[in-house]
């Protein structure tokens, strides 16, 4: 968390405190601490401006003490914990979609920022600590939670490991509050209790989008089988074998679902997005590209199929257009519809043509440096992509 | 006296220029035909080597043994096979010359143009890649020549920065527009002295590409009147093609007969109709030029001059284009056709000012260059995506494009698991700030045994430094052994001259 920048402001230096009181330096710096007691606040809402970002966030606040009786800094340490199932406990720790907000060994939400001090620093007003965007934040279970953001004053060489402090000795002073948080994905525990289903609905909808352009494949249903294969391996003989079982029962079904066209598409992705969770739903939408592509050629329909399962699911659109550039770049045959490329080139309709017209500079750039690549399959493609571009830029009056 | 000279080394057109006693750089003609700019067009007849126009006049009777457009197989393992007529992949079985043999034979008809040269400076696209630059280099010592090697336009803005009585000055834009491939380059000019800010370009973008949208009219339009097809790869349409080009430069409508397979045609092209043809490169063109403003974090209105160098420019939808974004005409007043190697020439003599006389010393003595890196040089490294759930690899930024050279970035990363017995030191370079593996050149990629008991965290630490000449030297440290591995990636010929020289036996003429 480099970009946050913290005015620690030490007002009253240790000299100053010895001049004013007569007292000796632990009856000052006790009755300083209870004077000015470390706070947080965490308040919903945009960022501070200077921070440049516009989306939903907890900003979270700190004022009071930060002083260490040794040490020139500390470590300020934020975690988040959900009390939800029992607000006495120590609660569950939190989550992080981002690495940056991550523990250094985790998924665990935990942010960590040295600070200098002294015996007596403290922050006289609320000073920003972090603003954390709430679509970063991955509670354990889906609905209305009660998360405690808990702010650790510790020494300098303190680390958290999952939510939890080796040594509590470390730290110095802490500050907690309790914000409810609606959660409108399936938490974490929910990707582990929902797995089986999700894994069942994904290969649904796998085999919904290989018979899509109206023909069920081998090629394609080799790529269920393996993806369902993989899932198998990972488990111990027993399970495996039980998984194994259920696995090509519900493929023989899924297959004959497909193929009489007895699967609806709007129900199936409305409960996979009731169970599954982010990572689970980048898992399908993988699964999906590379069913795509297994015959070489990547149609029209499968392109808006998968365009729309992507949007339905709410993945991240960049993200998502990573995963379908490298299959783009690799297949044989490509027949993209023109509606399709500005989606999956993040062109929007609310968009300026202006806007429209970088976005796919941005690409142009992209696809045009590998207009040279060696393997003339991927040379191919990237002409293709360049003139599509040119051609939607013409479009735009670009 | 020993000469230094600049080579422009040009997919349609190749010039060398020295520079004159008082240190003006000066094209050489072709002591043969007295053209200053010669046809980079090689021609392999039964005992001989024909380089120039006259290897172009061979296509008629000869279209196999003739080849044109060397320039764009520099970056690839390619052979060029005179039994098919063309370029096949290098699978070790193919009989044939690399583009490095044939591009050798362009630079030893343009070294006989002048006598006692000790070294060169070769132009090479501002994007061109390790590999094609290595391919130049090899080319070179099969001609042995001793050369450096400077990006066109960079050589372009030199000149125009050097022009007796030049008012060029302030942030310009030179406009690189050659037969085969188009650079543009941002550059801060003061006096003599010369700041790149950035390039942008296509590789594949030229006056060869224009050539060919128009054989694809002539075929269309014969098709429509004779009901028969044209062979749209015929070489020989490419000379037909190319004079329609200049002809619509000046006129509106060009007539030309066409010799087709059922008999002669007259066939009509407007100005019109060529400019919609190559509307692609157009949008193309429009889209490098925006790249070019918003890497230099400038608008139209802040840049003072456009400069243009290469023969497309003269295609006046191109000015048209220029004019249109940059809200003022072009600068014209240098032969387009020979700035490139008019600036190499400056700069060979900067760099090797012991072979200049005191005039030409003189001249030179207040020219000053400051190139930047052209490519985002990275490394792979494997980052957990929490979204995902998953471990991905991806490409690490380490030098990004535009930065001045010389520069030296280190950055630190960690060993990722217990145990882990090595890491694969790879180099990476792209053109995009590209995150994907699947869309950067690995230049290099090197394993590092790490010690033993390495532990999950441990520092790493990965330094690249770049000089002025191109050359990269990378060290990746895991910093508590001090365990290194170093790789040097200097543009540097790759193989010996013997290798180089296989199975090209041949009298130049």
């Amino acid at each position: 968390m480099e970009s946050i920048v913290v005015w620690i402001i030490i007002v009253i230096g240790w000299a100053i405190l010895k001049g004013v009181f007569s007292k000796s330096d632990a009856e000052v710096i006790a009755e300083s601490v209870r004077e000015n007691p470390f706070e947080i606040r965490v308040k919903s809402g945009l960022p501070p401006a200077e921070t440049g970002l516009k989306i939903d966030c907890f900003n979270v606040d700190m004022k009071g003490m930060v002083n260490h009786p040794t040490d020139t800094e500390v470590k300020i340490i934020l975690t988040i914990q959900d009390i939800t199932e029992d607000e006495n406990s120590a609660g569950i720790p939190v989550l992080s979609a981002v690495q940056a907000f991550c523990e250094p060994n985790s998924r665990v939400l935990g942010l960590r920022l040295r600070a200098k001090t002294s015996p007596g620093g403290y922050y006289p007003d609320w000073t920003t600590y972090t603003s954390i965007p709430k679509e970063f934040i991955i509670p354990p279970s889906k609905g209305n939670r009660k998360l405690k953001f808990l702010v650790f004053v510790c020494d300098g060489d303190t680390e958290m490991d999952l939510g939890k402090f080796e040594d509590t000795t470390k730290v110095k002073h802490y500050a907690s509050q309790v914000v409810n948080f609606n959660y409108k994905e399936p938490g974490y525990m929910d990707e582990l209790i929902n797995k089986s289903q999700v894994e069942d609905l994904t290969i649904k909808l796998g085999m919904s989008m290989a018979a899509v352009d109206g023909h069920l494949e081998q090629k394609e249903l080799d790529v269920i089988k393996n993806w369902a294969k993989a899932i198998v391996d990972t488990l111990d003989d027993e399970k495996a074998s039980e998984k194994k079982k259920h696995f090509s029962k519900f493929i023989k079904e899924t297959y004959n679902e497909a193929k009489n066209k007895k699967i609806s598409l709007s129900k199936l992705v409305e409960e996979f997005n009731n169970v599954a969770s982010k990572a689970q739903k980048y898992t399908a939408i993988q699964l999906l590209l590379d069913i795509s592509s297994a015959d070489g050629s990547f149609s029209k329909s499968e392109d808006v199929f998968i365009n729309k399962i992507a949007k339905t699911t709410g993945v991240d659109l960049k993200t998502f257009k990573e995963m379908r550039n490298k299959i783009v770049a690799k297949v044989d045959n490509l027949e993209i519809s023109e509606k399709p490329s500005e989606d999956s080139f993040g062109i929007t309709e609310d968009m300026t043509d202006e806007e429209k017209c970088k976005i796919l500079r941005k690409e142009y750039t992209k696809w045009n440096s590998q207009t040279t690549q060696k393997d003339p399959k991927r040379k191919k493609r990237a002409k293709e992509m360049v003139k599509t571009i040119a051609t939607l830029r013409k479009q735009y009056n670009c | 006296m020993s000469k230094v000279v600049g080579i422009d080394l040009g997919t349609t057109f190749s010039a060398i220029a020295e520079l004159d006693d008082l240190g003006n750089p000066e094209v050489l003609a072709d002591p043969e035909t007295g053209n200053r700019i010669t046809r980079s067009a090689v021609f392999f007849s039964k005992d001989k080597v024909i380089v120039g126009e006259k290897a172009k006049d061979a296509i008629v009777t000869n279209e196999k043994k003739v080849v044109l457009e060397v320039k764009r197989q520099m970056e690839n393992d390619v052979i060029y096979s005179l039994k098919d007529g063309e370029f096949k992949e290098n699978d070790g079985k193919i009989k044939g010359y690399t583009p490095s043999q044939i591009s050798s034979l362009i630079l030893s008809k343009l070294k006989d143009f002048s006598s006692k040269i000790s070294k060169a400076v070769i132009t090479v696209p501002a994007l061109f890649s390790e590999r094609a630059r290595t391919a130049t280099l090899d080319a070179a010592k099969i001609a042995k020549l001793d050369v450096e090697l400077i990006n066109e336009p960079t050589a372009a803005v030199l000149h125009y920065a050097n022009l007796p009585g030049t008012s060029i000055s302030g942030r310009v834009l030179i406009f690189d527009l050659g037969g085969g491939t188009f650079d543009i380059t941002i550059a801060a000019v003061k006096g003599k002295k010369v700041d790149v800010i950035t390039s942008v370009g296509d590789k594949e973008l030229g006056g060869q590409d224009f050539d060919r949208e128009i054989i694809k009219l002539i075929a269309k339009k014969y098709e429509k009147s004779k009901n028969s097809k044209i062979d749209i790869n015929d070489k020989s349409l490419l000379e037909v093609a190319e004079k329609i080009k200049k002809i619509l430069s000046a006129k509106d409508k060009v007539s030309e007969i066409i010799e087709g397979p059922k008999g002669p045609h007259k066939i009509d092209i407007s100005r019109n109709e060529f400019e919609n043809s190559i509307d692609m490169y157009v949008e193309k063109i429009k889209m490098l030029m925006e790249e070019a403003l918003d890497r230099a974090d400038c608008k139209p209105s802040n840049i003072n001059q456009t400069l243009l160098v290469g023969g497309s420019t003269r295609i006046p939808i191109i000015t048209e284009i220029i004019k249109k974004i940059m809200k003022k005409a072009p600068v014209k007043g240098v032969n387009v056709d020979e700035a490139v190697a008019c600036g190499a020439a400056l700069y060979a003599g900067l760099q090797n000012t012991g072979s200049l006389n005191s005039a030409q010393k003189k001249a030179i003595s207040k020219v000053e260059l400051n190139d930047v890196c052209n490519h985002y040089m990275g490394t792979l490294i494997i980052v957990k995506d929490p979204e995902r759930n998953k471990y991905l690899e991806v490409n690490d930024i380490v030098i990004p494009r535009d930065t001045k050279l010389p520069c030296s970035i280190t950055k630190d990363y960690q060993v990722l698991y217990d145990d882990q017995k090595k890491i694969d030191c790879s180099v990476t370079q792209s053109e995009g700030e590209e995150k994907d593996v699947e869309f950067v050149h690995v230049i290099a990629n090197e394993p590092l045994e790490l010690r033993k008991g390495a532990k999950q965290g441990d520092p790493f630490k990965v330094t690249y430094s770049y000089d002025t000449n191109g050359n990269m030297h990378c060290v990746f440290e895991e910093v508590i052994s001090k365990k290194k591995h170093e790789l040097n990636l200097k543009p540097a010929s790759s193989k010996d001259l013997k290798e180089l020289r296989e199975n090209l036996d041949f009298d130049i003429e």
